[in-house]
């Protein structure tokens, strides 16, 4: 795929919507009164009055049964017209896509692809045409020949008549395109080579948030670029400290698949647990070791559970804060509350050595630190959480008072205050070192490496499966944290100790309840007994403690530290933790991508690393597709009515034509010229450049008046854009289903799927209720 | 009112149209499509013998696709437009890296402009190139460098009569295969493809479709070059060709056997290495030699030239003798024929070959592990069986360049020579021996100081793989 896909929001379209749509029906109504004002004088008043109440009335009192009647009749006259021979031409197509599309040397994921946008593309462009005519010629024609006054005169309503005309050819298009459907699905499991059979299906993905970390560590909203003309993927450098992060939401039990996994013994098992699969690109700036040639460049996953990093992160965006930022994320405390009251006295002393930009980076870091410690709604945290709210406060005014200054007014920042909070926040920090480093903990597990396999969707090499029970080698402060959870619950358990010395089975309990290998069993029985003999641990109460009142992290944290407790495990100390109890917070799993080959590169765009959940059939992406066809079809339908209720068939077409157009093709650009992410000057100017041989850069060779007159047209022109992408419908929304489906994925319902049917429904309500004034207050026998 | 009944006329009328079934049917018989790409056939009607005698119509141009003439229909003379939004639509798929599609639209534009060179040209380079390229593992690499000279093969079987497309088919095979970075693999994917589909009783085989008898990359290169010559032959242009300078174009058969006997030898197998070279002597002076071409002024030269010949040519153009020397001589020049020439005549020598082969033993037994002086249990020292055969490579570069002293003032034998001596150096330090002041090879290391470091580099690049050859 070559798009992010969003979530569609349903709420901030639908209040868009009604703004725009209610602004659009109080002008129209505006318009008709001036009109009737301007056509009838006094008496205009009256006849708009009338007008509207009977409008109102008709809308009223629509009737089904009569809108039925007059869809039959629709229906009816559309067989009678032969809309029905599109099939013939479909047919005819899928006897001769042979010549064109398979050849049976084509790698498989080729052929699926190919095959699939050839059906979906050829059923969309075939009932266009058809749907297009028929909606655009029905009423003028009906209104040439008269037959419409025959329908008129009966109690139908003009709404009605439109509704019923909209509903009957919808019906016809519904009905060709779900026969062109199912032909179609038959066809494309008959028409494709065997080896390419397996690759019909579609992938189920739960995609993430991107991030990036640059070379230094540094949190970074892209990576890097590598020079590709596409811009869709940016890249981390290989054997660094650039890492790609993904939080995906929703992670829980629910999300979890069950497979068989064979082991290096043979032996089968069925294990619960994630699957990840990545569409990574590969970019070199060296050839590699033949061995990195023939298998590609090497990617590794570390799962990563990391509050430090998601509260302190923010903190190291300015430069001259990265110091405390690694200190605060590396745990290390006491050297965070130094570097806090440096700052502090910095500030003090020399406010102005700081940039505005700095001022606001600690501000909004400090903000983000105490929004995560205070959601973690741990008590130990509370204070300190408050102390960096308080800070943050400080921050804000600061940074106000500069960005005043900067825009040329009087500012007077409260370094004073702010400084004061920092050093409040550094005894904070000091004195609440311990409680900090044992409620924040770092936990990261990194997953064997694999090598990727560049473009090939769903390729075993890219699949990697994450058992719900890992086991890993602990580093240092994952070890700590685990031995001491064990020994803390151990002791409340009366487990470790017999009496007043060690329990003698203690070493079988480690490497059968702790699940710790046997050697490193010893080696920390072993360690005990030493510490006991030594003085610093101590039985008491049949309770084992540690003799200085320290705590069990800090002891263990210190005893790795001075390797005292190296493993004689080969492999390392091995520890079991749960995908989902110990790795996912708030349902949210952290996955960390690093590139293990040095001078190269991944490239990776926000959806080319998902969670697969259980494949669906090819069948039911490809109905959601057809169903985003569908309601474009529709769509068709109703603004082709609608406009034929005043102009005749070819105008008609032509406008019905120009929208879809427009709306398929060009309202992306539309939008990209409105946000500004397009480059360039306004229509006008561009103009005027172009006449003078200028480029932007040195801009129009004109007057100061001139360039503000031009400039001022440009916007009116911008205005009048705006408008238009409004009114026009984005038609390329209902691609992207097919989009989906051609790269082998579901079809989404929120990204993809909402979107299509808000914009039909967007459009339908109010097309319906001006194509019935439209059709009511016109003269019938006007040619 | 006639009295002819209906009846009547119509009889009449069915008589007229069995009578005119005949001309019909002499005037519009349609060519037999099983007759072969630019092949004659038999039994057409009047106006398709024409079509085929002044070359109007599509199938002596090649084989006829029947896709691409309902294409051309059904576009009702929208052709152009529609082959000019399909490149572009070609172009943004390759930049979105969406390869179907490109690959689809590639042949959708074929389709409509199947007689249209240069479309085959660039495509097949695009693919073979640039496609190729922006993959990562070497095996889809290789992939698409198949899937650019198929679609040139293709463009011959479309276009039977363009003896360029026949010459690029053969350059693709030639350079991708043989000059590309990754050549390594690239000549072992040729012959044993990596792709299972390709694999016969679990041995790896060559794709059928580019090497059907699973040959060396540059002999097929060569079989493609030689139907480009005869193409050349038959094309209706009298001593040139559409797309190339036709003195390069026609070398293309004798350069490909050159690379090949070259290549073989470096990779270690050398019990072809004379007939190879015999047959590229042969090739060059014999058959490319002998050549008549068109040169400036519409004058003709032959490259391999005795006296009499040049005069006989000489008199053929209406010039003089010396007028015919100049130009041929500058033509010469032009093709380093001399120096190619005098390569192949080098390595047709079986002192040649002896120095190849020595210094090929040397490096193996280098990476083998034997150079190592074995010290006796007498204390004696045994010189390492690496450095007697560099040594003995030594003195055969010398013997090699006494006979031709020409060939090795520069190029491939230098490098050769430093090359004997960085990996005799090497010998020396794994032993912990100085390195001597004097040795048979000083003189060419003394005089090439400036190629020392890149004869570090590909020392340590053939003993770092532990290979210098591909199998």
């Amino acid at each position: 795929m070559d798009f992010d896909i969003r979530p569609y929001d349903l709420a901030a379209g639908a209040q868009g919507w009604l703004l725009i749509v209610g602004g659009l029906c109080l002008l129209g109504i505006g318009l008709a009164f001036v009109l009737s004002v301007a056509r009838n004088g006094a008496a205009g008043v009256a006849v708009f009055a009338n007008g509207l109440s009977s409008y109102a009335s008709d809308i009223l009192s629509v009737s089904p049964r009569r809108v039925f009647a007059l869809t039959k009749l629709t229906l009816l006259e559309a067989v009678r017209r032969k809309a029905l021979l599109v099939f013939v031409v479909f047919s005819i197509l899928l006897m001769f896509a042979g010549w064109f599309l398979a050849d049976a040397n084509e790698r498989p994921e080729l052929q699926v692809s190919v095959h699939v946008t050839f059906l979906l593309t050829s059923i969309a462009w075939l009932i266009l045409p058809a749907v297009m005519f028929l909606s655009c010629w029905a009423l003028p024609e009906d209104i040439r020949i008269r037959s419409l006054h025959t329908v008129v005169t009966k109690p139908a309503r003009r709404l009605e008549i439109v509704m019923g005309r909209m509903l009957g050819m919808g019906l016809v298009a519904m009905i060709v395109l779900l026969l062109m459907g199912v032909i179609g699905l038959v066809w494309i499991n008959r028409q494709l080579p065997a080896n390419s059979k397996d690759q019909l299906t579609c992938r189920v993905p739960l995609f993430g948030e991107l991030y990036f970390f640059d070379i230094d560590g540094q949190p970074a909203r892209q990576g890097i670029n590598v020079g590709d003309v596409w811009m869709y993927r940016s890249h981390i450098t290989g054997n660094s400290r650039a890492r790609a992060v993904w939080l995906f939401s929703g992670i829980d039990e629910s999300a979890l698949i069950r497979e068989s996994r064979t082991d290096a013994e043979g032996r089968t098992t069925e294990l619960e647990g994630l699957k990840l699969e990545c569409r990574f690109e590969a970019f070199r700036t060296i050839k590699g070791s033949e061995k990195s040639i023939r298998q590609g460049v090497q990617a590794q996953y570390t799962l990563s559970a990391n509050p430090r990093e998601e509260a302190f992160g923010m903190i190291s965006q300015s430069e001259p804060l990265r110091a405390l930022a690694d200190a605060l994320r590396d745990a290390q405390f006491r050297t965070a509350a130094d570097k806090v009251r440096e700052l502090a006295a910095r500030i003090r002393t020399a406010p102005k050595e700081l940039r505005i930009d700095d001022y606001r980076g600690l501000t909004f870091g400090l903000a983000t630190a105490a929004n995560v410690l205070t959601n973690m709604k741990d008590p130990r945290l509370e204070a300190i959480a408050n102390l960096f709210g308080d800070s943050a406060n400080a921050a804000l005014p600061v940074a106000e008072e500069l960005n005043r200054e900067t825009n040329g007014e009087k500012a007077d920042p409260p370094y004073t205050d702010l400084s004061d909070a920092l050093e409040t926040l550094a005894t904070g920090l000091t004195e609440n070192a311990d409680d900090l480093h044992e409620s924040l903990p770092r936990l990261e597990v990194p997953l064997p490496s694999f090598h990727i396999s560049e473009y090939h969707e769903g390729a075993d090499e890219n699949l990697t499966f994450v058992p719900r029970t890992l086991r890993f080698a602990a580093d240092y402060e994952t070890l700590s944290r685990f031995l001491s959870e064990l020994f803390e619950e151990w002791n409340t358990a009366g487990k470790l100790v017999e009496g007043t010395s060690l329990k003698a089975s203690l070493i079988d309990d480690f490497s059968g309840e702790a699940k710790i290998s046997p050697l490193n069993a010893e080696v920390l029985v072993a360690v005990l007994q030493e510490q006991l003999a030594a003085g610093s641990l101590k039985i008491a109460d049949s309770k084992l403690t540690v003799a200085d009142g320290r705590r069990w992290f800090t002891f263990f944290d210190d005893l790795i530290r001075r390797e005292v407790l190296v493993a004689k495990d080969s492999e390392g100390w091995m520890i079991e933790k749960d995908l989902i109890n110990d790795l996912t917070h708030d349902k949210m799993l952290r996955v960390e991508v690093a590139c293990l080959n040095d001078q190269m590169y991944l490239g990776m765009a926000r959806p080319d690393l998902f969670v697969r959940k259980p494949d669906r059939s090819f069948a039911v992406g490809y109905s959601k597709a057809l169903l985003n066809i569908a309601l474009m079809l529709l769509l068709i339908i109703v603004l082709g009515v609608t406009v034929s209720c005043v102009v005749k068939g070819p105008v008609a077409l032509f406008f019905t034509l120009t929208f879809f157009i427009v709306g398929q093709f060009f309202h992306q650009f539309m939008m990209e010229k409105l946000s500004g992410q397009s480059e360039g000057m306004g229509t006008l100017e561009s103009a005027v450049l172009i006449a003078q041989h200028r480029n932007p850069q040195v801009g129009m060779d004109v007057s100061v008046t001139t360039q503000k007159a031009v400039q001022i047209a440009d916007k009116g022109l911008e205005g009048i854009l705006w408008g238009f992408s409004n009114i026009v419908p984005d038609f390329s929304a209902f691609n992207r289903g097919a989009a989906f489906v051609e790269n082998g994925f579901d079809v989404p319902f929120r990204e993809s799927v909402l979107p299509a049917i808000a914009i039909f429904f967007g459009f339908l309500i109010p097309c319906i209720l001006l194509s019935g004034a439209l059709l009511k207050f016109r003269e019938l026998e006007a040619k | 009112m006639s009295r002819v009944n209906s009846r009547q006329r119509k009889i009449a009328y069915s008589i007229a149209i069995i009578l005119l079934l005949g001309p019909i049917v002499y005037l519009g018989f349609p060519a037999q499509q099983d007759a072969g790409a630019g092949e004659r056939a038999t039994g057409l009607g009047k106006l398709a013998q024409l079509r085929q005698d002044y070359d109007l119509g599509e199938a002596t141009l090649g084989k006829v696709d029947p896709s691409s003439s309902a294409m051309n229909l059904v576009l009702l003379g929208l052709r152009g437009p529609a082959a000019s939004v399909l490149h572009l639509k070609a172009i943004e798929y390759q930049e979105r890296k969406q390869w179907a599609k490109l690959r689809a639209t590639v042949d959708s534009i074929i389709l409509l402009q199947p007689h249209y060179v240069q479309i085959w040209k660039f495509q097949g380079w695009n693919l073979a190139y640039n496609v190729s390229r922006e993959w990562d593992k070497v095996d889809d690499r290789f992939y698409w460098v198949k899937e650019g000279i198929k679609f040139l093969m293709l463009g011959t079987e479309r276009n039977a009569t363009i003896p360029i497309l026949f010459h690029d088919t053969g350059e693709f095979i030639s350079s991708k295969m043989g000059i590309s970075d990754e050549k390594k693999f690239f000549r072992e994917f040729f012959v044993m493809d990596p792709d299972p589909k390709f694999e016969n009783n679990g041995k790896r085989g060559p794709d059928p479709a580019i090497n059907p008898d699973g040959k060396d990359s540059y002999l097929v290169a060569k079989e493609w070059f030689t139907d480009a010559n005869e193409k050349d032959d038959n094309d209706g242009i009298e001593r040139g060709v559409k797309g190339k300078t036709h003195v390069f174009f026609r070398q293309g058969p004798a350069k490909a056997q050159m690379n090949y006997a070259e290549t073989r030898s470096k990779e270690g197998f050398f019990d072809e290495h004379l007939p190879a070279w015999k047959e590229a002597l042969t090739e060059w002076t014999e058959v490319y030699g002998k050549y008549r071409f068109t040169g400036l002024d519409d004058k003709l030269y032959q490259l391999s030239c005795t006296e009499d010949e040049l005069k006989e040519l000489a008199e053929l153009n209406g010039i003089t003798v010396e007028a015919q020397r100049r130009l041929w001589a500058q033509n010469l020049n032009m093709v380093n024929f001399r120096f190619w020439r005098d390569y192949a005549t080098t390595e047709s020598d079986t002192l040649t070959l002896d120095l190849h082969t020595t210094f090929y033993a040397a490096k193996q037994a280098y990476i083998e592990g034997r150079g190592f002086d074995k010290v006796g249990a007498d204390g004696t020292t045994e010189v390492s069986e690496a450095q007697k055969l560099l040594e003995d490579a030594m003195a055969k570069w010398l013997q090699v360049r006494e006979k031709y002293p020409a060939m090795f003032e520069e190029g491939r034998y230098i490098d050769d020579a430093l090359l004997i001596v960085q990996y005799w150096n090497a010998v020396h330090q794994q032993n912990g021996k100085p390195i001597p002041d004097e040795f048979p090879l000083k003189a060419v290391w003394d005089a090439n100081g400036s190629q020392h470091m890149e004869m570090e580099r590909q020392f340590l690049m053939e003993t770092r793989s532990q290979k210098f050859s591909v199998n």
